[in-house]
């Protein structure tokens, strides 16, 4: 499903996740916790967000802005918005074999 | 909560802290989140992502909380937890009440339990300080203290399940073995996690040979062989006591 992130271990998903985040804009840790909550349905643990975002912004995919007050606002780079492309069409063609599968094997 | 943030290591904090602690007060955590945080601070120690610079520190540096007084901390209650474990034994077999059953004449130690439970978290806590103080270097004693928390835990949970408590004891080896040459560590600490297993090995051989006999074990006999055990707490609490704080370079 994260084909790519494996070396990111257990923070694959949730990498993944907030790289969609911020597809729309930039978000600070709070904002960004609220959204994955609202698109995958199951609450990000706080430790396991800075975890990720420490990840991410190690490997360039997302940069950190000028903190507004105490909350710093995360963006994608070029990098991180292009690794998210090359995600998401993997995602894509996953969903539509399995799809296409499941209806050639309907009963 | 910022003993929670305490236990990341100190570059992450600087990076980071300021913008958690906002998040924090923002979504006040659960008792899911606290787990979360400290699984995700044992990650940022084993798997470093923000590196300390090794410029010199700048001077707010020198005022940024020091991960000594936390380890000290966790080192005292370490040494507690020796104490707790030597005394639910003492209450658990010589001090408990005898009860007669139709399992004939016995001690119920089952006020014990509570203080057993105790010396273990603390020996955990002890763990824990052990992992703040060792560098990312020391891997072998790193994954010997992360392996033997869990470990210890399910062991206490279910005593009767010796696999636990043979991972535990090798985990605590490996851990032993790892931290040899470490600035807090001594011989004498691994002489005393080495001398701890001995004892509870000593005291599961004798338990198992003597119900083997159908002989029942004597109180005092348990109570001397599970003592043998507490240099194990001993070994971990008085290193953590050893570490002292870093000077900073004039």
């Amino acid at each position: 499903m994260t084909r790519g992130f494996e070396e990111l271990g257990r923070f694959a998903e949730p990498s993944l996740y907030i790289l969609v985040s911020l597809a729309s804009g930039p978000r600070h840790g709070y904002a960004i916790m609220t959204d994955v909550e609202e698109i995958s349905g199951t609450p990000m643990g706080p430790g396991t967000l800075y975890g990720a975002l420490a990840r991410l912004e190690k490997r360039g995919l997302i940069e950190a802005l000028e903190p507004d007050e105490r909350r710093r606002p995360y963006r994608l780079t070029a990098l991180g918005a292009t690794t998210l492309e090359t995600q998401l069409t993997s995602l894509n063609g996953f969903v539509a074999t399995g799809l296409a599968r499941m209806k050639r094997g309907a009963p | 909560m910022s003993a929670l943030i305490r236990l990341y290591p100190r570059a992450w904090r600087e990076r980071y802290e300021d913008e958690f602690l906002a998040l924090l007060e923002a979504r006040p955590p659960t008792i899911g989140d606290r787990l979360d945080i400290v699984r995700a601070a044992l990650d940022a120690r084993m798997n470093p992502q923000v590196r300390q610079p090794e410029a010199p520190e700048p001077a707010h540096a020198a005022d940024a909380p020091d991960d000594t007084v936390v380890v000290r901390r966790l080192g005292y209650a370490a040494l507690a937890g020796g104490l707790a474990w030597v005394g639910a034994w003492s209450l658990a077999t010589v001090a408990a009440p005898v009860v007669y059953d139709g399992y004939g004449p016995h001690r119920d130690g089952s006020a014990a339990l509570p203080v057993l439970l105790l010396s273990v978290f603390l020996l955990v806590g002890g763990l824990i300080g052990h992992l703040i103080v060792l560098p990312a270097s020391r891997r072998t004693a790193r994954v010997g203290a992360i392996a033997a928390i869990p470990f210890l835990l399910l062991w206490t949970a279910g005593p009767w399940n010796a696999w636990f408590g043979l991972v535990a004891l090798v985990a605590l080896a490996v851990f032993a073995v790892g931290s040899i040459g470490a600035p807090h560590w001594s011989v004498a600490a691994t002489s005393g996690i080495f001398g701890g297993i001995v004892g509870i090995v000593g005291f599961g051989l004798v338990a198992a040979g003597l119900v083997n006999l159908g002989t029942a074990v004597p109180y005092e006999m348990l109570l001397v062989i599970t003592a043998a055990a507490t240099p194990i707490w001993l070994a971990v609490g008085a290193s953590l006591i050893r570490v002292r704080p870093v000077v900073p370079a004039a």
